[in-house]
């Protein structure tokens, strides 16, 4: 399954749906994105804007919520706790991406 | 949440209560890190039923400290000072976030929780629960040197506050803190033998 936020004007998470891996025929991210898009612009309108999110945050920073912010220029998301992103001195956003764990490292 | 798998230990990570520097510290020795940062641990052992044989350790940070955190922390964002500014202004508060006074801040206080995810949630919220052991924040470095075993690998304190947006925590901001947060002063004095 794959995961796709919907953004309002302000880059703002509004909705998170998921999408069958047929729809992306079972690509990769990045590769998936746009087919994922197309499918969700058809359901929701050719004006909606949509971001593909991951579960186990392999891409993009963490896994979108409804109210998290699309970050544009580092292209991850952004929750309100700032998971994966620490401030510096400079109000800027050094991202820490969690690192990917392998099952048999889970608890 | 970070994680050691061999000696089944673990954190949950209230909020303003250190997180930062307790992720890049265990992690730099070595423990492993759940995407769900800030999860209470219910919803963490749901997805993981092997951490119910983890022992599972919290800070909690004076009520009063952590509050000033939190809004210090919202008005320099990144991303949550959108919303902390957007709650203050449409009830009324029309000053800059940096001049925002505390006092102004606790006017509106419903409205600013409601808008600004976890923040300003008291930190019972994690810590109250059975099988996490409350720590005292104003110790986070022995703590952490003691459950993790290490004691060479530096301590960097990240995610701290600054100065900017400091205001003057007035009797009525003790007040209100004391009132607002009055589960946390009792988890306090429960957990840690302390009264702030």
């Amino acid at each position: 399954m794959a995961h796709f936020a919907k953004l309002d004007a302000n880059n703002v998470v509004t909705e998170v749906i998921v999408v069958s891996n047929a729809v992306i025929e079972n690509l990769p991210f990045p590769e998936s994105e746009p087919l994922g898009v197309a499918f969700c612009q058809s359901l929701y309108g050719a004006d909606t804007v949509w971001k593909q999110t991951s579960y186990n945050a392999n891409f993009r920073g963490v896994y979108a919520g409804i109210g998290f912010v699309f970050d544009e220029t580092n292209d991850f998301f952004v929750s309100p706790f700032v998971e994966n992103g620490l401030i510096t001195e400079n109000n800027v956003v050094a991202p820490v991406i969690p690192a990917v764990i392998s099952p048999e490292e889970l608890p | 949440m970070v994680f050691d798998k061999q000696t089944k230990q673990a954190f949950i990570h209230p909020a303003k209560t250190g997180t930062q520097t307790i992720r890049a510290f265990l992690k730099s020795v070595g423990w492993k890190e759940l995407p769900m940062t800030h999860s209470p641990l219910d919803v963490l052992i749901e997805k993981y039923p092997n951490l119910n044989d983890y022992t599972v350790y919290g800070f909690l940070r004076n009520p009063l400290s952590r509050f000033e955190s939190a809004i210090l922390h919202l008005k320099r964002g990144p991303a949550i000072d959108k919303f902390f500014e957007k709650a203050l202004r449409e009830n009324g508060i029309d000053s800059s976030l940096e001049a925002a006074s505390y006092e102004a801040v606790i006017s509106v206080f419903p409205q600013v929780l409601q808008s600004t995810g976890g923040f300003l949630v008291p930190q019972s919220y994690w810590l109250n629960h059975p099988k996490v052991t409350v720590l005292d924040f104003d110790n986070l470095e022995s703590e952490l040197r003691r459950i993790s075993g290490n004691t060479t690998q530096p301590i960097e304190m990240l995610n701290t506050a600054t100065d900017f947006g400091r205001s003057e925590i007035t009797q009525a901001v003790r007040d209100f803190v004391r009132q607002e947060y009055a589960i946390d002063y009792a988890l306090a004095k429960d957990k840690l033998g302390k009264e702030y």
